[in-house]
């Protein structure tokens, strides 16, 4: 199956040993401690079955599933890290957000979330040039773009995504909001593409941008697209043992010259929001005769790894799934009951329509 | 009926425990009282290993289990724990005892042991001290709070309170009775009259209830969940236990403790969310590719860990809930349910598994292995316990309870024989009325890859947990109400039989060494039959009841066409829209039941009209609003 993932020999080892080779914590001796946060903390713990549906003796009838193959429902919608760049986002805000939002007309208004910051984005670009000036004190050109996202540009910031569906449930234990806004970039807006590695810019045509030209116009920058991945303390892929904790992506705006547009509580917004949940519905009952079948911590790093393949390996409906996630949280698994509950949640976010469309200029 | 092995994982088990090289020919059972003889009909047949291992010491093929011995006896059921009490003087222990339905009382300095005996069928469960010469318990088959006087070791007041009472607490400082039930009521009763005083609904399958100073904790079985309850009746904070990294959620916790310091000790387990190994001893081993893990866990309900800034936040400016702290430690090899007691000084702990297999004396794994493992907490709050147990197996019967007394001295509730083991080694008789039944200890005992049949099916039901079969997602199937009507088993309904799920389940999967003879799963088979249905949800409108059931025999509503008869349900396959074929559930138990379907799609009954409930799944869509609410409080009812 596409989105399965190769452990290298230690994990194997794993798991034929038993767990006194695989767990350092876990049931070995006495002793105790800290244990997994939720969500993005969580660690992709070593010795459990990685990927695809292996071959196992079926005797007592219970045959592998065979997962349905692609049919076009999330393949539109699937999204390779090497070619991110999307005009129109959107952003999940709270009720009383959106208040503010009708009554200022402002996008950007939060330099941070109370209690919890700007963003990991930013405390992964300060470490990137911190690596950079102690290994790379050359490199003055990534630099230089870090300075321009770590700074003014995106002080005030909003994170969105193409599809509302694969953000509505976030990590497990969070609520963004039941509000859906939506934001387009203009179509001159350029996407800096950042891995916690390295940065590179592309143009709305994901056509490579170079360096140079957007430190001199960095107004231009209309969007961070941040992978939270290895090099940003999310999973590693390809290693014998995975480590790390979840991976994610997402677009990061905050340069208000260049959006477009963005709206709210428009026509377009339901229709758009009526054919996630249409999509989904569809998704349901395909995925129940062949749901995912590892655990949640297994699934983000297969997903996660998958994005940066240099094609996404979609074969299945539930790899075309997963191309398009940017939160592979418990909440997405795809298995039936977290789905059926991104339905519903879905549904209960259909409202009637009161638009507001605030345009360049208008604010 | 022939049955063969493969013991691979059960070697690697061995080689891991260095504790397989000898075999013990010590009884499995001292106090059994009956062998009527019976052969294995086929027990002992192409019993073999690949390997001096393998076989457990010598080599040459294995006696069948129990060495044959069946014995049935209707009182013996699944269980349940927690079930003995010291008194605050130390003078007296109180052991409840459900198989027959009977609580002792054995005044400590004399071990002089007095019976109150109960009605049929209560089952008694927690207990609790009262004002002076008074013990309370719950009734969990009857559904009654009892008030015992300990003087004249009499029941002197039976008070209905719900339909499954379950835990039970004594608050001394306002002379209230808590009394936390399965469908989620949480009562408080006054003391003196025993009215109640206020009634909660909180989340179904309460556990136990502990008071604190300013508030209530109560915990929840199959989930595992934790609720603090402030005095106003709130949920103020909420978490489960994290046992491991590589295990998975946790789930059935079985007992709760309060420390000396107001936290939290509790008994639970980890169920596997990676894929479920069906070849010989796939359902072995603990975490990183096995089924379950028993964890003795302390938690802190207090302190809240520092809220991280986690990578997921960066879409949102909110974050909700209160992680609290945990500390754990697993229970090796342990199969079947266990109990834990701490002294009254927070520095001693006892841990009583029944069916554990890591014995250090490398005895014959397969049989009732109970163990007693000691343990402390120091200063600093860190819990260990003894890496193997301190009594060896079989010197205590079959452990259900621990406590300690007054002395810090621990004291073991024996199921059968019925007896109170004290640390001391001595012990007193509690009855002479055997419940040795073969069903009983097969449906128990580790299979000696450290699962048993009870790991999934606690009490005798289901551990609400949807594991991850190649085949997908597969829900556990409770047991209660007379499963052998519900042949053919498992979802698929691949096993015809019980002979064939003992074959494919307990010799293959869970790599019993020692074969049972038909007469043996048939006795298996008895001792599940007799488990109980479970009392459905307390407090439903009978109006409402009566018209639900009424739109579930119309015929174009179309319920009843397959879940018909007693156990609601025709016992053959059906392809309802939900992802393929699968044999027809019983709805019994069904209000109370979390998750839904096979693969745990819906978490009620209302989901069940959601998206989860199948594009063929009879035609709801043919009912109103409110005749869908009639129908959900009739499916509550059953």
């Amino acid at each position: 199956m596409g989105w399965s993932r190769v452990l290298g020999p230690g994990a194997a080892a794993c798991l034929v040993a038993g767990i006194g080779a695989c767990s350092a914590g876990a049931a070995t001796s006495p002793g105790f401690g800290p244990i997994g946060g939720s969500g993005g903390s969580e660690q992709a713990g070593p010795g459990l079955t990685l990927g695809g549906f292996p071959s196992i003796d079926s005797n007592g009838g219970d045959a592998p599933c065979q997962p349905a193959v692609a049919s076009g429902l999330f393949t539109p919608s699937a999204l390779n890290n090497r070619a991110p760049a999307r005009r129109e986002l959107y952003s999940w805000t709270t009720d009383e957000q959106a208040a503010e939002l009708r009554d200022t007309k402002v996008l950007f208004s939060r330099t941070e979330r109370p209690g919890l910051g700007r963003g990991y984005v930013f405390e992964a670009l300060q470490n990137l040039a911190t690596q950079i000036a102690a290994n790379a004190p050359t490199t003055t050109d990534q630099r230089q773009l870090i300075a321009v996202l770590d700074g003014d540009l995106f002080a005030k910031a909003r994170f969105a995504w193409p599809e509302p569906w694969a953000t509505r449930l976030g990590w497990p234990g969070e609520d963004y909001g039941g509000q859906l806004l939506k934001i387009v970039l203009k179509p001159e807006a350029w996407i800096v593409i950042f891995d916690g590695n390295e940065l590179s810019v592309v143009d709305l045509g994901n056509a490579p941008v170079a360096i140079a030209d957007a430190l001199a116009h960095p107004e231009r920058i209309g969007a961070i697209f941040f992978n939270k991945s290895g090099f940003a303390g999310g999973p590693v892929c390809n290693g014998s043992f995975s480590g790390g904790s979840n991976g994610y992506r997402e677009f990061v705006l905050g340069n208000e010259g260049m959006v477009e547009e963005w709206s709210l509580g428009t026509e377009a917004i339901r229709e758009r929001l009526s054919a996630d949940i249409a999509l989904v519905q569809k998704f349901l009952p395909i995925l129940r005769g062949c749901p995912v079948t590892v655990s949640p911590a297994i699934w983000n790093l297969q997903v996660s790894c998958g994005w940066s393949e240099p094609e996404l390996p979609i074969t299945s409906e539930i790899d075309a799934y997963q191309a398009a996630l940017c939160i592979p949280s418990a909440n997405y698994i795809p298995e039936p009951g977290p789905i059926a509950s991104l339905i519903e949640t879905l549904q209960g976010a259909l409202f009637d329509p009161n638009p507001l469309v605030v345009t360049e200029g208008a604010q | 009926m022939t049955r063969q092995l493969s013991t691979l994982a059960g070697l690697a088990w061995c080689l891991a425990l260095a504790g397989c090289s000898q075999t013990s020919e010590e009884p499995w059972h001292p106090a059994s009282t009956t062998d009527d003889g019976t052969g294995s009909s086929g027990g002992t047949s192409s019993v073999g290993f690949p390997g001096a291992a393998g076989s457990l010491g010598s080599g040459a093929p294995l006696p069948p289990l129990f060495d044959g011995h069946v014995v049935s006896e209707s009182g013996a059921k699944p269980v349940i724990g927690g079930t003995l009490l010291v008194t605050e003087d130390g003078a007296l222990a109180a052991a409840a005892d459900p198989d027959r339905d009977a609580i002792f009382l054995v005044d400590l300095p004399s071990k002089a042991v007095r019976p109150v005996m109960l009605a049929a069928g209560d089952e008694p469960g927690r207990l609790a001290e009262g004002a002076a010469g008074t013990l309370y318990a719950v009734a969990r088959g009857s559904g009654a709070l009892l008030v015992l006087d300990i003087a004249s070791a009499t029941v002197s007041q039976r008070v209905p309170v719900c339909g499954a009472p379950r835990g039970l607490a004594y608050d001394a400082a306002t002379a209230r009775v808590f009394v936390a039930c399965r469908s989620g009521l949480l009562l408080t009763l006054d003391a003196k009259t025993l009215k109640v005083t206020r009634s909660l609904q909180l989340d179904p399958d309460l556990r136990d209830v502990l008071v604190r100073s300013k508030d209530l904790l109560v915990t929840r079985f199959l989930s595992a969940e934790i609720l603090v309850v402030a005095e106003d009746g709130s949920v103020s904070r909420r978490a489960t236990p994290e046992p491991a990294p590589g295990c998975a959620e946790a789930t059935v916790l079985s007992r709760a403790l309060l420390t000396p310091t107001g936290q939290l000790l509790v008994t639970h387990q980890s169920s596997s969310d990676a894929q479920v190994n069906i070849t010989e001893g796939g359902y072995g081993f603990s975490c990183g590719g096995g089924l379950v893990t028993r964890f003795v866990t302390q938690v802190n309900v207090d302190q809240p860990t520092p809220v991280p800034a986690q990578p997921g936040d960066d879409l949102t400016n909110v974050f909700l809930g209160q992680p609290m702290t945990f500390r754990y430690l697993s229970l090796q090899g342990s199969g079947g349910p266990a109990d834990i007691a701490l002294d009254r000084g927070g520095v001693r702990v006892v841990v009583a598994n029944l069916g554990d297999s890591l014995r250090p004396d490398g005895a014959d794994p397969n049989g009732i292995a109970p163990t007693l493992q000691t343990g402390t907490i120091d200063a600093q709050g860190a819990l260990a316990l003894f890496p193997f147990p301190s009594v060896p197996g079989n010197a205590f019967g079959e452990p259900v309870a621990v406590a300690f007394d007054a002395t810090d001295h621990y004291l073991l509730q024996s199921r059968e024989p019925a007896t109170l083991f004290f640390e001391d080694g001595s012990s007193v008789v509690l009855s002479n009325d055997s419940r040795a039944d073969t069903g009983f200890d097969m449906f128990h005992m580790n299979s000696h890859v450290g699962i048993a049949c009870a790991s999934c099916h606690p009490e005798g039901g289901e551990d609400g947990h949807t594991w991850h079969f190649a085949a997908g997602l597969r829900r556990t199937l409770p047991l209660q109400g007379g499963v052998m009507s519900r042949a053919p088993f498992h979802w698929d309904g691949t096993l015809a039989d019980m002979g064939a799920l003992v074959t494919e389940v307990m010799e293959k999967r869970m790599d019993l060494p020692r074969l049972p003879s038909d007469e043996q799963v048939a006795a298996l088979g008895t001792f599940l039959d007799r488990i109980p249905a479970m009392a459905p949800t307390d407090g439903l409108d009978s109006a409402a009841v009566a018209r639900g059931a009424a739109l579930f025999a119309r015929t174009d509503v179309g319920c009843a066409t397959c879940h018909s008869g007693a156990q609601y349900t025709n016992n053959l396959l059906a392809d309802v829209g939900t992802g393929g074929k699968f044999v027809t559930p019983s709805l019994l138990g069904v209000g109370l039941r979390s998750p839904l379907f096979h693969d745990g799609c819906a978490p009620s009954v209302a989901e069940r009209f959601g998206p989860c409930g199948g594009s063929a799944h009879g035609k709801p869509e043919l009912l109103s609003a409110d005749e869908r609410a009639d129908l959900i409080s009739f499916l509550r009812s059953l």
